[in-house]
């Protein structure tokens, strides 16, 4: 079939923006993860110095559109002098909001845990952090795993918007092909299955985690 | 600060748009996912897999996907429509499928017990559905449905990407002309901010009040 | 106790003939049977998963069971057997609704609807099933409101009330009905101690009025007190019945025997 034969065509260009799509998710991921839970720990603070001023960044940040975090980083980085290539505007962006938005989650998997637990805690003889790290740490992560794979997913999907600066990601690749060659919408008929294989395995992967964690407990 | 200023007017008249866009996208959205939410919680296993299958797609593809399908799509389809029109579109489609999920969940997760008293006082199914189930499952839904609109609210701004005029691309015109990108984007993220943390807000609340015990 | 002598009928309220009824491979109830006439009191007692709350739910069809008949004020529940009795038919979701009408039930979690006040809750059943007008479901609800005790709380939502409240709001609804027969399950589990009396106060109320139940309870005292005729579940089968007196004097299996020790060391104990 001529059109399967097409999109053999396709491929090779697919697989370079594939390829800097998972870079993207590569580099935001750890880095929302890692930060994310340094926020949570200032947002869980009961200094209000500490805890006010960043909940007031955590709301901002996930009251904002991704998209213009992407531009405020591509227009505003040459203007502090660093000519940074378009990939890591995008990256500098997705990692800020998702660090907001996996310190909420993070935050929500805290506060569900009972209060009893960390009662508990203390009538065992553990300090208030060694509750927490010890006592309520493991029990919010267990169940924020489904939350955190849902993130994950959100993030997936943000990294297409490095396509409005410019960057050949899975989504531009599609773009150019379809400038390129005589096909139109088809093309991204055949993105979002390159997506979907994306986002389904990274479900998978959370699917897995959260059984196997269960069993762990 | 002071360019800002200068340009708030253009900025403002963007934001309008975008409010146009929003409201649009999220009321469309709305009575089409509650339809088939509906639909879905009603029948039987074939509308359910359908829905499944929507929900997944829709879920794990990007929405500048769809707006690209939508854009360069309706053309071919012979549709000579403005660009924001295939943009909503695709909004549509895309956030019919979360509220159609969240209709659909709600109603089935009102508790068995109080379908059971409606059914013991001799309610027939449909006077169970309708008196019970849908007041009670739309209740639950408000919260997550409420989410579910701010972000529509913000995925407007993508639809810059395929040339509508809305307030990221006026934002961005604004900053190729003056380069004064922080000032510029600073106020356009405040606009967005005023319109979306409301609604967070909102959402809180009915948590608070509506939320499954 | 004084009651109302209701005219003698030669046919009982209830009928169950047979019943069985299995949860996959665990079977609940083994060929129940025992009839309960118009005016009578009937306890159910017995431990946790003997079969008790779930013959409750099969007279009024909330389960389905496998085998055997019920049939309230004559009508058949659930199934029409044909002249013969070996073939059974599932009724028609009318029908179903229809006999629901006849047998009031009250559940051990209220399960009022939280969208409405107390005297909507009331007023749903009349207004819905029986087509009278808001007008006269609304009389009609006032009183029974008056009734349990709760004239002033009409416009109440549930989530204002105390458990004890609501729990006898759920009565005020059943009875809207106006069924032939009550049905109690476990209806003071749930509720704090200091909540119980106001309930059973109010169903010590309606067995005087000569309303025929059916209460499943934990409640021994009040079982004793209430009851016309105690039934004794146990893994699903009947092994005792009779009136509370003679079957706590004389109880027949060691099982029971051992039931009532419990009992009465526990209240002793309280």
């Amino acid at each position: 079939m001529s059109w399967l034969n097409m999109v053999w065509g396709w491929l090779p260009e697919f697989f370079n923006g594939f390829l800097v799509t998972v870079t993207l998710v590569g580099m935001c991921l750890p880095v929302a993860v890692a930060f994310g839970m340094g926020v949570v720990l200032m947002r869980l603070s009961n200094h209000a110095v500490i805890w006010a001023p960043t909940y007031a960044v955590i709301e901002f940040l996930r009251n904002v559109p991704t998209f213009l975090l992407i531009l405020v980083v591509y227009y505003g980085a040459p203007l502090l002098g660093s000519r940074l290539d378009g990939i890591y505007c995008g990256a500098i962006a997705i990692a800020v909001q998702h660090t907001a938005y996996l310190a909420e989650v993070f935050r929500g998997g805290v506060s569900a845990v009972p209060r009893t637990q960390w009662d508990a805690g203390r009538a065992i003889g553990l300090r208030p952090a060694g509750v927490f790290f010890r006592v309520v740490l493991p029990q919010a992560v267990l169940k924020v795993v489904p939350a955190i794979g849902n993130q994950v997913v959100v993030l997936i999907k943000d990294t297409s918007l490095v396509a409005g600066i410019g960057v050949v990601d899975l989504t531009l690749s599609g773009k150019l092909v379809m400038e390129r060659t005589a096909a139109s919408y088809e093309v991204f008929i055949v993105i979002a299955a390159f997506y979907l294989v994306l986002t389904t395995l990274a479900s998978a992967v959370f699917h897995w985690l959260e059984i196997f964690s269960r069993k762990r407990n | 600060m002071d360019v800002a200023f200068l340009n708030i007017n253009y900025l403002l008249k963007a934001a309008l748009v975008t409010l146009e866009m929003a409201v649009a996208t999220v009321v469309l959205s709305f009575i089409v996912g509650t339809a088939l939410g509906v639909a879905a919680a009603l029948s039987g296993r074939l509308v359910r897999s359908v829905l499944t299958v929507y929900v997944y797609v829709v879920r794990g593809v990007p929405v500048l996907v769809l707006i690209f399908i939508a854009y360069f799509g309706l053309p071919r389809l012979g549709v000579d429509a403005p660009n924001y029109v295939a943009a909503t579109i695709a909004l549509v489609i895309y956030f019919a499928a979360f509220v159609a999920d969240i209709v659909r969940g709600s109603i089935l997760a009102v508790p068995k017990s109080t379908v059971e008293a409606g059914l013991a006082i001799g309610l027939r199914w449909r006077q169970v559905l309708m008196q019970i189930q849908l007041p009670l499952g739309m209740r639950l839904a408000l919260p997550p449905l409420v989410t579910t609109a701010s972000i529509a609210v913000k995925s407007t701004s993508y639809a810059s990407i395929v040339g509508v005029w809305e307030l990221t691309y006026a934002s961005r015109e604004v900053v190729e002309r003056t380069l004064a990108a922080f000032e510029i984007f600073f106020t356009v993220m405040v606009i967005y901010f005023c319109i979306c943390y409301p609604i967070s807000l909102c959402a809180t609340y009915l948590q608070r009040r509506y939320a499954a015990a | 106790m004084n009651k109302a002598q209701p005219l003698p009928t030669s046919r009982p309220m209830i009928e169950v003939r047979g019943v069985s009824k299995s949860f996959g491979e665990n079977q609940v109830l083994k060929s129940i049977s025992f009839e309960v006439k118009e005016g009578e009191v009937v306890v159910l007692i017995g431990p946790s998963g003997s079969g008790k709350s779930t013959l409750l739910r099969c007279i009024n069809y909330l389960e389905d069971f496998q085998a055997g008949e019920i049939l309230v004020d004559g009508a058949a529940v659930g199934y029409n057997s044909t002249a013969g009795g070996s073939k059974r038919t599932k009724q028609s979701e009318t029908e179903i609704a229809r006999l629901r009408t006849k047998a009031g039930m009250v559940f051990q979690n209220y399960n009022l609807f939280p969208h409405k006040t107390a005297i909507q809750n009331i007023m749903m059943g009349p207004v819905l099933v029986n087509r009278e007008s808001k007008a006269e479901a609304r009389e009609h609800a006032q009183a029974l409101l008056a009734k349990v005790g709760l004239a002033d709380k009409a416009n109440h939502y549930p989530s204002q009330l105390s458990g004890g409240q609501q729990q006898r709001v759920a009565i005020a609804r059943a009875l809207a009905m106006r069924p032939k027969v009550m049905l109690f399950d476990e209806v003071t589990s749930a509720l704090d101690p200091e909540l119980v009396d106001e309930v059973l106060k109010t169903l010590r109320d309606l067995s005087t009025e000569g309303m025929t139940m059916i209460i499943v309870t934990h409640e021994m005292q009040f079982a004793r007190d209430v009851a016309d005729r105690l039934l004794f579940f146990y893994q699903g089968s009947i092994i005792e019945d009779g009136p509370p007196n003679d079957v706590f004097a004389n109880p027949r299996t060691e099982r029971f025997q051992a039931f009532v020790k419990r009992f009465q060391s526990a209240a002793m104990a309280a």
